[in-house]
């Protein structure tokens, strides 16, 4: 600034030069207008003097034009002609209109005679505009309105302009000389009030470092002034800028580490990063990017394209950004791709785009390798069982999953191994699995092409046999099966071996004779599996018509059971329970009979399971529990003090016989908790066992007794059986009618009736028929027994008189 | 004589106040001039006029000295003192070329002189007016 500013760019000269320019501008309009005014005031002046002049003479003149005398008009004329002013007199008189002119003077203008050249014509056109000249009548001095002539004065307009100009030039000396000193002033004033006090400040302004706080100090005596404030702007501004400044950087700064951040997160990231246009054209990418997809990751990062990687299609992974770019929700799209290495190694990237809203897309890249395995295994699991390699039940239907009618016909055959459970559960699941997968081999052994095996439950195989299915060729071959499969096992035990023995049954169907599909087929080849089994199994059988006849059998009891329970065919009998000390009643088993109108009496070992396998068990459970209650308060009210014990299926548990409904029932017929006991299967506690606990938890709590039926026909241990808090266990009948004297079965009586005494629990014995097994019973210390011996089970209102005859057998015994 | 003079003039007065207020002007009876307006003694007294009407030259007649007659004479004429009469002549007497009327010692001289030349004329009372002179102008009082 200070290198290209001269000399007329300061505020001084600049505000002088304005100054001088309105003053010259001034100056010349005002000495212009004076000059016009001296002229007219001259003039003025000088018609004032004529006049004057003209005064003075008038009575003369009138005198010299009233009597004509030239004489004295000559002498008044040379008169007034002594007067510098006056170019010219004339002096007319008029008589009557006799007119002549009495005199005339006349002043010879200096340059006509010095120059020669100028005639009196030229003299007279050159000041012809304003000749100031008076013309003034001349009255008769003694008839004051008769005119008597003329007198007429022209001044000198030379003179009258010299002394106009003499006027004009002082006056015009007089302003400049004014003007020059207002400048003059004007310029002192500017320069010590205003340029000084400025230039001071613009100095200090020009070295002032405000980032370091200085700020400017407002000139003396400016404190009130425009240049005060001005700093006082100055200092303002300056200390908002600098504060802004300030931000400014800060925000640079944290601009540069967020930057730095965002560079580190992108170049660090642990996922492929990239962002691409439309075509595929890459703008940037990270290092995981370039690891992930086995791109080179040369300097340059721009042109480069997404699809250099080895995309196995490129195609799709181009229609994800195309559709990611024409979407309108800027949503995250994601797909897998598969990537194909120079070795032909496989990896799979799991891309999700995000439009960036400019045309282009953001990738993230992820190896998805692993999961995509993952979901690989685990859909093969899905199918597979994982102890035999075979289908599972799953992998067959998906196998079978296609069949039509012009499917080839095949067999399949369901083959079950014999008392597996048994072996299982003696031996532990380490041996069971072991001895499966024997099994399994050896069936793998005889699969031809074409064939396919399945495990389908825990001890059955399914195989769907092709090729030669006529029943000569299956039979040889399931034959040569169920040989093979009971050869003896090897098995690794801890510590050793053992060899062990097992069957096998098999059951037969054919496709498409005896099953559309695959559900119907299995449900032959169990049906001609359950024939086999009902005959000791170790063998097979072909499904036919005699079990699909069973199974109609079935069906059409299923739907009179149905029925039954509306028509009231269902009812209860009750056998007596004893105390074997004493022969006393202490109560009865309430069980239940069908009276079928054809069929006569159905067995409860038939319907009860189908009760069970329809959903019936449940309304018919309330209905006998209803029912025993009913039938307690009776005998109670009638004075007998007896409870009544009601079997509860394993369904049941716990939803079908909420305790809760329990205790409400009691109280609906007003009986004590101790009038009724729930008998329970050893299926109860296998199924389920935190339910069944707290099931019969709350029965306990609320006082009322829990037996356990049929006690010895599973495999529980009375240890096994201390952790279910019961009060009484009853024994199966098989025991107690097979018991005599030195056998294994009543050593197991014996077992269990001291086993249980020392549990603290009850023992009743089922099934006692003769009067050896109550004395052997008896002699055990069993307490308490059924049977026929005592009575067979009776209608509710005959359980007296069967009560009856006990007592009287007692009186008998 | 002044006294006298005044004396007599009170008694004229006081006499015949018609006839001593009553200047005329006369002229020669030669003179071709029958009557002159007021303007034309003037300007012939006053020295404008040095011919008559006829073609003759004019030739007033003045009264010598400061008497009555002639004060009354131009007071009634012009209404000017003769101060004022005198200071004017003064004035044209310097250029030489306007002279004066003839002063006549007295009235007798100037009716003397009035009948003596045909241009002449003189102003004098009416009572004083004879045969050789032809009333001119009469004076309204």
């Amino acid at each position: 600034m200070t290198g290209q500013s001269r000399w007329w760019h300061g505020l001084l000269a600049r505000s002088l030069m304005a100054v001088v320019g309105i003053a010259l501008l001034m100056g010349g309009a005002s000495s212009m207008l004076v000059s016009r005014v001296a002229g007219e005031r001259a003039y003025e002046q000088a018609m004032v003097k004529l006049d004057e002049l003209l005064d003075t003479v008038e009575s003369t003149a009138s005198i010299a034009a009233f009597v004509g005398d030239d004489q004295l008009a000559k002498e008044v004329a040379q008169g007034l002609m002594r007067n510098s002013e006056v170019l010219r007199v004339t002096i007319r008189s008029n008589d009557h209109g006799d007119e002549r002119e009495l005199a005339r003077a006349e002043r010879t203008p200096p340059n006509a005679g010095a120059g020669g050249m100028n005639t009196p014509a030229a003299s007279t056109t050159s000041n012809k505009n304003l000749i100031p000249s008076v013309n003034r009548q001349l009255y008769s001095p003694f008839t004051p309105n008769e005119v008597v002539g003329e007198i007429r004065l022209d001044a000198d307009q030379e003179v009258i302009d010299a002394r106009m100009a003499n006027d004009a030039r002082f006056i015009s000396l007089l302003l400049a000389s004014q003007l020059a000193l207002v400048i003059a002033a004007a310029a002192a004033a500017m320069l010590f009030l205003v340029v000084r006090p400025i230039k001071a400040t613009s100095d200090r302004l020009h070295r002032l470092d405000a980032a370091k706080g200085e700020r400017l100090s407002v000139p003396e005596s400016h404190a009130r002034s425009e240049l005060g404030r001005l700093v006082g702007d100055i200092n303002n501004l300056t200390a908002r800028l600098v504060a802004t400044i300030g931000i400014e950087s800060d925000l640079l700064r944290q601009q540069v580490i967020d930057q730095r951040k965002y560079q580190d997160l992108f170049e660090n990231a642990a996922s492929g990063i990239f962002v691409a246009d439309r075509a595929g054209r890459l703008e940037s990418f990270n290092l995981a990017f370039a690891t992930l997809t086995w791109m080179s990751r040369r300097k340059e990062t721009t042109g480069r394209w997404l699809t250099e990687a080895g995309w196995r299609d490129p195609e799709q992974l181009l229609a994800l950004l195309r559709t990611s770019l024409d979407a309108t929700d800027n949503a995250t799209l994601e797909e897998d791709f598969m990537l194909i290495g120079q070795r032909k190694d496989e990896r799979w990237l799991q891309v999700a785009v995000t439009p960036l809203g400019n045309g282009s897309v953001q990738g993230i890249v992820s190896d998805v390798t692993q999961r995509r395995s993952d979901e690989i295994s685990a859909r093969q699991l899905a199918v597979t069982d994982a102890l035999t390699g075979f289908a599972n039940r799953a992998g067959l239907q998906n196998a079978l999953s296609g069949l039509h009618p012009d499917t080839s016909p095949f067999a399949l055959v369901m083959v079950d191994l014999d008392g597996f459970r048994r072996i299982n559960d003696a031996m532990g699941f380490p041996v069971g699995d072991q001895l499966l997968m024997m099994v399994a081999e050896r069936i793998r052994k005889m699969l031809e092409p074409g064939d396919q095996a399945a495990r389908v439950g825990g001890d059955e195989f399914a195989l769907v046999l092709t090729g030669e299915h006529g029943s000569a060729a299956i039979d040889v071959r399931v034959g040569q099966l169920l040989q093979l499969i009971g050869q003896p096992y090897d098995i690794t035990i801890p510590g050793g071996h053992e060899e062990i023995d097992i069957s096998a049954s098999a059951g037969i169907a054919f496709y498409p004779k005896d099953g559309a599909d695959l559900h119907e087929l299995l449900r032959s080849t169990e049906l001609a599996l359950n024939s086999v089994q009902a005959s000791g199994g170790r063998n097979y059988c072909y499904f036919d018509l005699a079990q699909q006849a069973a199974v109609e059998h079935r069906r059409r009891l299923e739907d009179d059971l149905r029925r039954a329970l509306d028509a009231g065919e269902l009812h209860l009998v009750f056998q007596p329970v004893v105390d074997l000390a004493t022969r006393r009643t202490v109560g009865a088993e309430a069980l239940l009979r069908w009276s079928h109108p054809v069929r006569g009496l159905v067995s409860p070992e038939i319907f009860i399971p189908l009760a069970e396998d329809i959903g019936l068990i449940g309304a018919i459970g309330m209905m006998v529990f209803s029912e025993a209650c009913r039938q307690v308060a009776v005998w109670r009210n009638a004075g007998l003090d007896l409870y009544v014990s009601i079997n509860v299926s394993v369904r049941q548990i716990p939803e079908g016989l909420p305790p809760l409904t329990v205790a409400t029932m009691l109280k609906q017929h007003g009986l004590p908790p101790a009038a009724v006991a729930i008998e329970i299967t050893e299926g109860v506690l296998m199924n389920n066992v935190g339910a069944a606990q707290n099931w019969i938890g709350s029965l306990r709590a609320d006082g009322i007794r829990v037996y356990l039926d049929d006690f010895g026909t599973g495999y529980s241990s009375l240890s096994y059986l201390k952790r279910f808090a019961l009060d009484t266990v009853k024994i199966d009948k098989s025991f107690v009618r097979d018991m005599s004297e030195d056998n294994s079965d009543r050593a197991l009586v014996d077992a269990i009736v001291t086993m249980a005494r020392s549990l603290g629990l009850h023992v009743v014995a089922e099934g006692i028929e003769t009067q050896a097994q109550l004395d052997i019973l008896r002699q055990m210390g069993c307490g308490f027994g059924q049977g026929y011996l005592f009575s067979r089970p009776v209608k509710g209102d005959e359980l007296v008189n069967a009560i009856a005859q006990i007592n009287a057998q007692q009186a008998f015994g | 004589m002044a006294l006298r003079t005044i004396l007599l003039s009170l008694i004229l007065m006081l006499l015949a106040p018609h006839a001593a207020a009553d200047l005329v002007v006369v002229a020669n009876p030669k003179s071709g001039i029958e009557r002159l307006s007021q303007d034309e003694v003037i300007n012939i007294y006053l020295g404008r006029y040095r011919r008559l009407a006829s073609g003759i030259t004019a030739e007033p007649v003045d009264l010598a000295g400061d008497v009555e007659q002639k004060a009354r004479f131009y007071r009634r004429l012009v209404g000017k003192t003769q101060a004022e009469i005198n200071a004017y002549w003064a004035r044209l007497i310097f250029s030489g070329r306007t002279r004066p009327p003839q002063v006549a010692e007295n009235v007798e001289a100037a009716l003397d002189y009035v009948a003596a030349r045909p241009g002449a004329l003189a102003y004098v009372e009416r009572a004083q007016v004879d045969k050789r002179v032809r009333i001119v102008f009469e004076m309204g009082e």
